[in-house]
């Protein structure tokens, strides 16, 4: 038997570098606005998630808690090219997705520190972050099984003929559980306005990912199992990753069906809070640490002549937002004992028996 | 008034429910061109079309989560779980997903989806394919359980379901889709929740469900020519659960025997005697008695299943020894 | 068909029992194994109050059928000088006395009522069937005869060979445990208990043959009347002072029964 560890010792593997050129997306066809969204868009997740990490040093977040840090690209880069009315579907990592879709930073914050003022009252926490009214149909914490729900939303607006179009976000360890197989083939089959994205950041978990995936993409060299295209973007590129987003929605929009997209892309921090990730080679995260998507997207916006000072004000605004939400999320209130039993029916109650 | 297969009966109840309200979508393992394995979904296809009545691949995952994430944006679909026993390979999407959604999202979302599924054993179909699961099912918080037992119960159950607005899972008993009764014509809707007691009696309360109903019944029958005069509750709704019927039975008889497929351990009859031990302690006469299948898988040969599944001669046994003891 | 096994009642019997207010201590019932049925429970709450209404005319609408009969026990002092002495002597003295007595202080003097005595003697029971029409030489008899099975209390159940329309007096020897006087708890079907206290010697005041008062030694008993509705306070002075009144001239010459 052939193991994943018989060939080289935990945490030795070959290192994955980032992609070398940096402007090839200079003359993207990207307007100045969208551009300024997408900065500020990411700065916004990134002083979140670092805001994030920082309380729960503090044990104010209690649980645990998975960080998008180093990931900001592709959830910006999909949140500005979705239309309201579309959904989100992404995994427990989810916090830039939901900011991603326009929800505000204090009921999301104040969610992870279990308030009542929280997204969902405290209900769900930091896996399942929900927003319903933004589109946000839910984190999901059972790997693969959010893309089967995600073909049901897609489905619906296929039936409904809404023209809404689904983008359901997961990582590269999905590709290897049955249930995203099941998805892909199901949305396939019956033409589904639905949008796969895989983030690839190397590892599932705390094990690289081409130790234990049969493929060397883990997601784009399925997709032919699928009928699919074989699609492998940079997702540490914005202008890349929005490109790419325009298009596969258009596609589903205008009824021609699902997409599979692989983003490479790289987390800063652990696999989760817990996780102090030695199991990476330490030449890889500091050659992803230097190709972050912020300085990236920083130095295109100055090489097209967007004023430092500009950025300098978007940075000031999005930590203004993360204090200001701080403040009212610690102020926040814990939830009533009685919201402990709501909700688990329609009635909003808890009743199973007279 | 007509007579009324079970398996018609499902059908139309859902034929009921498709006509009055556009959302409500069929999907499932061969439901649409074949009219279902169990033919229980025949003549759905073509009065309703392809667009809502969905043949699907073999992928039950994927069947549910799809109707999840159409419940979750609008439609009210049922979903076909063909043999109940394939929940296992599913059970995600029923008890993280379906069942905990609404509460997680503090409200959010809202289900309406009915998961209906072939229940149940004596077809000699053999261990994978003849599970009872409503046990399985009702200790999940966020997720309803039907069992009806005969083709008007069906009917209404399936409407009562199909119009909930939480999931619900149906289960038909494959044992008495040849079932037939008189059945009246035109609309039935029932309560979800609500218990009915079959044969009304003083000495014994006989709790049962699906295909041991008649076989309560018969050995209510057969007890009364030995002086025994037992009261038959058919149970129906194992979640919500209909404890004040169950109580006031065993108020006025002092006895209480449940009649259960499932395998013994954590039957459904074990909440139940549980709940009774607490409110109708003062009430008992005797100890509360589970006949049950044994704590073994289903063996396939006719000889051998006959024998473990409970039948109308063990329960009018037991309950007679009981009463001389 | 006796339960030597300790008595275990249903939650459904405790309760019942405890609403009606039915002693189960020591019952055995009709069900299986002596067990104490709820039928039995409800019937001995009937039973008492069936005898309640006969002995008292319909009941005035506040009453409730479950209140428990009362019991009341009336003690009287009894010189037995000149009773027989021995085994048996006192107990057969006092059942002869205490039989008729006990008829005529029943209801149209207990006619169409059998009475037999169930005698406890040292936890050992005897039921003598038609005590009234035994002499003393025949009641010695009965009272020396193999006792029946013994049981651990009071029994609800008829007797050994008792008819179901016999009522029973229940006369305990009270005395061969050392109590002076015991307050009986009475079975279903008892008209009255009696407990026959143990004889003590102690100084009294006689008549002396020359017609003067004097000091003597006598012998004395307390007899202790346990008795509930179905007899009137009246009748049941009349009763122990008749059956004091034979105990004591016994001797004294031929007959003397009351009756």
């Amino acid at each position: 038997m052939r193991s994943p560890l018989s060939d080289h010792r935990y945490g030795e593997h070959g290192v994955v570098l980032p992609p070398e050129r940096r402007d090839r997306n200079d003359g993207a066809d990207i307007d100045a606005v969208t551009r300024m969204r997408l900065y500020r868009s990411m700065r916004e997740m990134r002083v979140f998630e670092k805001r994030a990490y920082d309380l729960f040093m503090k044990q104010l977040v209690k649980g645990t808690s998975h960080l998008s840090l180093g990931m900001e690209a592709v959830a910006a880069g999909f949140g500005a090219a979705m239309r309201e009315g579309d959904y989100t579907f992404a995994t427990y990592r989810g916090h830039a997705h939901t900011l991603a879709r326009g929800v505000p930073m204090t009921p999301v914050l104040a969610e992870l520190l279990g308030r009542a003022n929280g997204l969902m009252g405290g209900k769900g926490g930091s896996m399942h972050l929900t927003s319903v009214e933004h589109g946000m149909m839910g984190s999901y914490a059972i790997i693969g099984a959010h893309l089967t729900i995600a073909n049901g939303a897609a489905w619906s607006a296929q039936y409904r003929g809404s023209g809404q179009v689904t983008v359901c976000f997961f990582g590269d360890g999905t590709t290897n559980i049955g249930a995203f197989h099941e998805a892909l083939n199901y949305a396939a089959v019956y033409r589904l306005p639905i949008v796969f994205v895989c983030e690839n950041n190397l590892y599932m978990e705390y094990t690289s990912i081409s130790d234990i995936t049969a493929v060397p993409h883990p997601a784009a060299d399925r997709a032919a199992s699928y009928g699919l295209d074989a699609v492998v973007i940079d997702g540490n590129d914005a202008d890349e990753v929005h490109l790419t987003a325009r298009q596969a929605i258009e596609r589903a929009r205008t009824g021609a069906g699902p997409s599979l997209i692989e983003a490479l892309t790289y987390r800063h921090g652990g696999h989760s809070r817990a996780d102090p990730g030695k199991y990476r080679p330490s030449e890889e995260v500091e050659a992803w640490q230097a190709y972050d998507p912020l300085s990236i997207y920083r130095e295109r916006l100055v090489r097209l002549g967007v004023p430092e000072s500009d950025l300098d004000a978007v940075d000031a605004a999005a930590l203004a937002l993360v204090d200001a939400a701080t403040e009212e999320a610690v102020a926040g209130d814990l939830p009533a004992p009685e919201s402990a039993f709501t909700d688990v029916w329609a009635d909003g109650g808890w009743s199973w028996r007279n | 008034m007509a007579q009324l297969s079970y398996r018609d009966a499902v059908a139309r109840g859902i034929a009921q429910e498709m006509r009055r309200d556009d959302r409500v979508v069929l999907v499932g393992e061969d439901v649409a061109g074949a009219g279902g394995v169990f033919k229980t979904t025949a003549g759905l296809l073509d009065e309703f079309g392809p667009r809502r009545v969905v043949d699907t691949p073999i992928a039950e995952q994927a069947i549910l989560g799809a109707a999840m994430g159409a419940a979750m944006t609008g439609l009210r679909p049922v979903a076909e779980i063909m043999f109940s026993d394939f929940f296992a390979v599913c059970w995600d999407i029923v008890v993280n997903q379906i069942a905990k959604t609404r509460y997680m999202t503090g409200g959010q979302v809202t289900l309406p989806l009915v998961i209906k599924t072939g229940n149940g054993g004596g077809l000699r179909f053999g261990a994978q394919h003849s599970q009872s699961i409503e046990n399985w099912a009702m200790a999940v918080p966020g997720i309803k359980v039907v069992t009806p037992s005969t083709p008007e119960d069906v009917v209404g159950l399936m409407a009562a379901a199909i119009r909930d607005d939480d999931p619900v899972i149906f289960c038909e008993h494959k044992g008495l889709y040849s079932m037939k009764a008189e059945v009246a014509d035109g609309e039935i809707v029932d309560t979800l929740g609500t218990a009915k007691v079959r044969r009304a009696g003083r000495d014994a309360t006989i709790l049962a469900l699906g295909m041991m109903m008649p076989r309560a019944l018969a050995a209510a029958e057969d007890l009364a020519t030995r002086g025994i005069d037992a009261e038959v509750i058919d149970v129906r709704s194992l979640m919500p659960l209909d404890t004040r019927t169950i109580l006031a039975s065993v108020a006025k008889t002092g006895r209480l025997f449940t009649v259960e497929e499932n395998p013994q351990v954590l039957g459904w009859g074990a909440e139940i005697a549980a709940i009774v031990a607490d409110e109708g302690f003062w009430d008992l006469d005797g100890p509360v008695q589970r006949i049950t299948t044994p704590h073994i898988p289903l063996p396939s040969a006719d000889s051998l299943e006959d024998l473990v599944m409970p039948s109308a001669e063990s329960v009018a046994g037991t309950v007679e020894k009981a009463l001389q003891s | 068909m006796t339960s030597t096994r300790r008595q275990v009642h249903s939650p459904r019997v405790r309760r019942l029992a405890r609403d009606h207010g039915v002693a189960l201590d020591g019952l055995v019932g009709t069900g299986p194994q002596g067990r104490v049925t709820t039928s039995d429970v409800l019937r001995l709450d009937v039973a008492t109050t069936l005898w309640d209404n006969a002995i008292a005319g319909p009941q005035p609408s506040g009453s409730t059928p479950a209140d428990p009969p009362r019991r009341t026990t009336a003690v009287v002092e009894v010189d037995v000088t000149r009773v027989a002495k021995g085994t048996h002597g006192l107990l057969a003295a006092v059942i002869e006395a205490a039989v008729p007595a006990l008829r005529q202080a029943l209801p149209d003097k207990g006619a169409g009522v059998g009475i037999r005595v169930v005698a406890h003697e040292g936890g050992r029971e005897r039921t003598i069937r038609d005590a009234d029409r035994l002499s003393m030489a025949g009641l010695l008899r009965a009272l020396q005869r193999a006792p029946d099975e013994p049981r651990a209390g009071i029994d609800a159940r008829p007797g050994h060979g008792a008819q179901p329309e016999d009522h029973s007096l229940a006369v305990h020897d009270a005395g061969g445990d050392g109590f002076l006087f015991e307050s009986l708890p009475m079975a279903v079907g008892d008209l009255a208990a009696l407990s026959v206290g143990a004889p003590v010697e102690r100084p009294a005041v006689i008549a002396q043959p020359d017609g003067e008062r004097g000091i003597g030694i006598r012998t004395c008993v307390h007899l202790a009347l346990t008795y509930d509705d179905q007899l009137p306070r009246a009748a049941v002075a009349t009763m122990l002072a008749s059956v004091r009144g034979r105990l004591e001239r016994l001797g004294q010459g031929v007959g003397g029964a009351s009756s």
